[in-house]
């Protein structure tokens, strides 16, 4: 079982998550994970710009919310920049945190994101939520659940509930995508959920999609209160 | 093989602790429902205080029984529950029925702790406790108190409330509908959920499961059984707690962005269950599917009626119920325009037959005899009295291996006797032509999902 080696809390900090994810075989975005400033300088050579830097704390579940990330940054001296003012922004916002850091990620290509979650159900235990991803997840709903774990056919039989699948599949003569990738992505997270009992909840939100790819851009695990 | 749950229904004999002559204890109603389910294997009340009870001698423990007993059904105070379940397995008792209350359901778990350590590794196996008891008509087993229920058939009757299970047992008594068993679940301190739900997919007897369902506690196993055999017969559900959004972690969108419902809907589609929105759904549902053996032959419906005006209406309930209507040949519909005298008749979407009877004999004979590869279910709209409609459907019946079903929406004596006639025949009758096409629908969509589970095994 994988452990986090520190910020011990029911949240686990993002490259923690990662690390689960990669213990499955899912790719996340190239990622550098920055403990403190003076890392950036020594990392700048690495660095595929444009990058997002987005706060690491065990305490911030919603980055977004308090002005935890940055997109867009082109250059080591705006990444310099991004990182004060995330600092500053965090601390304005939300006060006696813990912050591990920063993470540094490739930014990428835009495409169709969707939404892949785990959560407990009252009647039948571990489910798995597959929908439209980014920021309109709530508003469209276009989402369907099955219980865990899934193995790949039964993860495409349950894409094919949303409309999101149909965007997917080509509506309209569009593009294809990488469906493969999304089936075998959900089949994944489906047996990490349901062979870890001490995690609650996952959340990879936005998954982008491309034609010959999938990428996680974000990832929530939180583990169950002892 | 005999299974736990056989022991149960299938029993020769039972001892009753608690039996009663006072009507107002439990184990009075419990050797009540014994007899007026007339009961044929051996019954023993034991009863310390009272030497004879219901006309049969009253054994003071059932340790003083020197014949083989079976089952042990207990109707006495909780708090003594343990002490006879410990007799019941010295004798060896193959089960026990607790129907005494009083138990986690009023914080004494400790109590259903202190049995589930007593029936630890033996043989004998506990229902309950705080359960309304099992029926078998099979058998002539009414191990309960309410309802007496005595045909035998073809429907298993699952339930956490006993109150759910006796109506819908009794609709069925009433339609002539049989009953393969009925369980009762209780506190599950033992026999769950799991294990009656494999036992009615596995039983001969039973072609659909009614269950009324509020939760499990072995999410694991129950997921299991589903997965990998909820297609082997339609499992009708209805859950209450619909409109209860529960309290969900609002952390992620995943546990936020649905209720409780969504995501129970949502499953039972995985699994192919029937996931019925009220009462009426569900009895409508447990109908066709006890009356159709024949399923799976596709969703063309043909529509005869006696009204132009509710056959219309059947047809778009049809439509919206994801079964088509059919429009004959040209050829077939000149052959049925030429059979029938009555100049009113209409063939269309709808056969419009009018009434009475006697315009409907040659039409229907003829679709029977040459047209049956172009539809897959006769579907009757009867708007009007229409004596003699039961006969018709008699004969067809005997012909035809396509399902009928009948929307009768007169409402007059000639409806009323009509409709009893019809069930004996074990015909799908229903009052309103949505209610017909709606219980359609989940027959030919199960039909549909288990080709696929067929073809997987």
């Amino acid at each position: 079982m994988l452990q986090s080696n520190k910020c011990n809390s029911q949240f686990v900090i993002e490259p923690d998550a990662i690390q689960y994810l990669k213990a499955y075989g899912i790719n996340y975005e190239k990622n550098w994970f920055i403990k403190e400033k003076g890392d950036l300088e020594k990392l700048k050579t690495q660095f595929e710009f444009p990058i997002v830097m987005k706060i690491v704390s065990p305490d911030i579940v919603h980055k977004s919310d308090v002005g935890g990330v940055i997109v867009n940054i082109n250059n080591i001296n705006e990444a310099n920049k991004a990182y004060d003012k995330i600092m500053n922004n965090v601390s304005q916002n939300k006060s006696s945190v813990i912050i591990c850091g920063v993470l540094v990620c490739k930014q990428a290509d835009p495409g169709i994101e969707v939404i892949v979650g785990c959560t407990k159900d009252d009647v039948f235990g571990k489910v798995i939520m597959f929908g439209f991803g980014g920021l309109y997840v709530e508003i469209l709903k276009d989402v369907v659940y099955h219980t865990c774990p899934l193995s790949e056919e039964e993860a495409f039989s349950m894409l094919k509930h949303t409309n999101t699948y149909n965007i997917l599949s080509g509506a309209r003569g569009q593009a294809i995508y990488d469906l493969r990738s999304l089936v075998r992505l959900i089949s994944k997270i489906s047996e990490l959920y349901f062979s870890n009992d001490d995690i609650s909840e996952i959340e990879l939100n936005p998954i982008r999609i491309y034609e010959d790819k999938i990428v996680v851009l974000d990832v929530r695990i939180i583990k169950e209160v002892r | 093989m005999f299974s736990k749950i056989d022991n149960f229904l299938y029993c020769n004999s039972i001892a009753v602790v608690g039996a009663s002559n006072n009507p107002s204890k439990w184990g009075y109603e419990v050797m009540d429902f014994l007899h007026r389910g007339k009961y044929n294997g051996k019954i023993y009340p034991v009863n310390k205080s009272e030497s004879e009870v219901w006309g049969l001698e009253s054994y003071p423990s059932l340790l003083k029984i020197h014949d083989n007993v079976d089952i042990v059904d207990i109707c006495i105070p909780a708090k003594y529950t343990p002490e006879i379940v410990k007799e019941a397995v010295a004798i060896k008792a193959k089960g026990v029925v607790i129907f005494s209350a009083g138990f986690r359901e009023a914080g004494e778990k400790d109590l259903e702790d202190k049995i589930k350590e007593i029936i630890k590794g033996t043989d004998t196996r506990v229902l309950g406790p705080n359960v309304q008891g099992v029926i078998c008509p099979d058998n002539h087993l009414c191990n309960n108190s309410e309802p007496l229920i005595t045909l035998s058939g073809n429907v298993g009757i699952i339930s956490q409330s006993g109150s759910v299970s006796a109506t819908i047992a009794e609709w069925c008594e009433r339609d002539n509908i049989g009953i393969s068993a009925m369980i009762n679940l209780g506190n599950q301190i033992d026999i769950c959920e799991t294990d009656v739900l494999d036992y009615f997919l596995e039983d001969a007897k039973t072609d659909v499961i009614a269950y009324y369902f509020e939760g499990t506690s072995h999410s694991n196993d129950f997921n299991h059984l589903l997965k990998n055999k909820a297609l082997k017969k339609p499992i009708l559900i209805i859950k209450p707690g619909r409109t209860n959004m529960g309290k969900r972690s609002a952390i992620s969108h995943t546990g936020s962005i649905a209720g409780n419902d969504k995501i129970f809907s949502d499953v039972c589609r995985q699994y192919g269950l029937i996931n019925c929105s009220n009462l009426t759904h569900f009895y409508d549902s447990l109908t066709i599917f006890s009356c159709v053996k024949n399923i799976g032959r596709g969703n063309r419906a043909i529509v005869l009626s006696t009204s132009g005006g509710v056959g219309s209406i059947a047809v778009d309930e049809l439509v919206e119920n994801d079964l088509h209507p059919v429009i004959l040949k040209n050829e077939s519909i000149e052959k049925i325009r030429n059979s029938t005298n009555s100049g009113g008749t209409n063939v269309g979407i709808v056969l419009d037959l009018m009434v009475p009877i006697s315009s409907w004999i040659k039409p229907v004979k003829l679709l029977n005899q040459e047209m049956e590869d172009e539809f897959d279910i006769y579907f009757f709209v009867i708007a009007d009295s229409l004596p003699g409609i039961e006969d018709l459907i008699e004969e067809l019946k005997s012909k035809t291996k396509k399902p009928i079903i009948i929307s009768y929406t007169s409402g007059s004596a000639a409806e009323r006797a009509g409709r009893k006639k019809l069930q004996q025949l074990s015909i799908p009758v229903y009052s309103t032509p949505d209610r017909a096409a709606r219980a359609l629908r989940d027959l030919v969509g199960f039909a549909e999902r288990r080709k696929s589970y067929v073809t997987i095994k």
